[in-house]
């Protein structure tokens, strides 16, 4: 059952990694997109540490680990549940029957039905 | 008169399109609150300890916050982004059939969306206003006032040709989310969504002032806290304006162009 499972989440995985990368430059844009969402929020809090004595009492280098932390467990998670974003959109334009009709349990593949490559990426930047 | 009952039409059938999922129309403002709330927050803290940081005070900051959220609710907010979708998929072909101009009714669509957002933010800040009582500059400046709701009203233009600039690159690319994706980052920064521009580097903002950016929340929240001499809103309104005619420009240039190579492929 559970071998079953990793190799159907394996192969559709694979696939939502060769749709991302098949086009080269809106995967490039929406990479860039990440990285500058994280650099902003991360020069936003360098400045405003900076320039104000202390946040609640806490220090620069904390309120960084703070926003590290917060990064990995957000982009860990929405990188492993990123088919969720879709779950509206299928039910909405009724492409949740072909997901309905498969032999895979539909709550799985509606929340880990792909890995998004794009906040693989992303994430080894977070531990240096 | 005609003409305008077409429009409104569309406004209507755009309202009533918002309401049929009102439950995701709630969760998504309770988002925007929620953004609201950490901003709010995050800047009380910062002055607690502080009268003074990056040469605001902390009342200035407070309506700084809140002003560019109820700025952001009408100028932000568009349906604009929908056409990159419409040209994807072949739907645009719809719409040309019909007997209305495509700016006209992509306007009407805009008005509805963002008179549905202004209602919902003026409730939403009546209720954190209440609840908090924050210190808040207000102002019974006319010219202030009128400024304010003037570049407001240039921010949504030039927010509305930013916009369908964007969603026209559907014309030449499989996927335009990355590109949306990218633009609504840098906008929620170098608009000054988050944080009013000139904390920045003084270079940095130097630079930031020749783009469109600050022009769509930063500029007309800057007038209202009465920070801007008149060469400094003549300045901005000059480059603002510049953004909007150049953009209106490449608009209808890449529109036209666009249109030519069309095949309404989906349908």
């Amino acid at each position: 059952m559970i071998t079953k499972y990793f190799n159907v989440w394996w192969v559709s995985s694979k696939s939502a990694a060769s749709v991302a990368l098949s086009n080269r430059m809106g995967a490039l844009l929406l990479l860039t997109g990440k990285i500058a969402r994280f650099v902003f929020f991360f020069i936003f809090l360098f400045l405003l540490t900076q320039n104000s004595r202390a946040l609640a009492s806490y220090s620069t280098a904390q309120i960084i680990f703070f926003f590290l932390t917060f990064n990995l467990i957000d982009v860990t998670s929405q990188m492993f549940f990123r088919e969720a974003y879709l779950f509206r959109n299928q039910i909405v334009t009724g492409s949740f029957d072909l997901v309905l009709s498969r032999p895979v349990s539909p709550l799985f593949r509606s929340l880990l039905g792909r890995v998004d490559i794009l906040d693989l990426i992303t994430l080894p930047p977070l531990f240096f | 008169m005609r003409i305008f009952r077409k429009y409104y039409q569309v406004f209507s059938v755009t309202l009533s399109e918002l309401f049929v999922w009102k439950l995701n129309f709630v969760l998504w403002r309770f988002r925007v609150v929620l953004g609201l709330l950490l901003l709010y927050f995050l800047w009380s803290t910062v002055f607690l300890e502080e009268k003074v940081v990056f040469g605001y005070e902390g009342p200035q900051i407070i309506t700084y916050v809140l002003l560019v959220s109820l700025i952001r609710s009408f100028v932000l907010s568009s349906r604009v982004q929908d056409i990159a979708g419409d040209i994807r998929d072949g739907d645009l072909t719809n719409l040309l059939l019909r007997p209305v101009s495509s700016v006209g009714w992509w306007w009407s669509k805009d008005l509805a969306d963002k008179l549905l957002n202004v209602g919902f933010v003026i409730l939403e800040l009546g209720i954190l206003y209440l609840l908090f009582k924050p210190d808040i500059v207000i102002t019974g400046n006319i010219t202030i006032l009128s400024l304010t709701i003037l570049t407001s009203i240039l921010g949504i233009i030039l927010y509305f040709y930013l916009s369908f600039l964007i969603s026209l690159a559907a014309f030449w690319m499989a996927e335009v989310w990355g590109i949306r994706f990218l633009t609504i980052i840098t906008l929620e920064f170098l608009a000054g969504g988050f944080f009013p521009l000139d904390i920045l580097p003084e270079s940095v903002f130097r630079i930031l002032q020749f783009t469109p950016f600050p022009y769509l929340l930063f500029f007309p929240a800057k007038i209202y806290l009465g920070q801007l001499g008149g060469s400094g809103i003549i300045f901005g309104v000059t480059i603002l304006l510049f953004w909007i005619i150049f953009l209106f420009v490449a608009t209808q240039f890449l529109w036209l162009k666009g249109l030519r190579g069309y095949s309404g492929e989906g349908r």
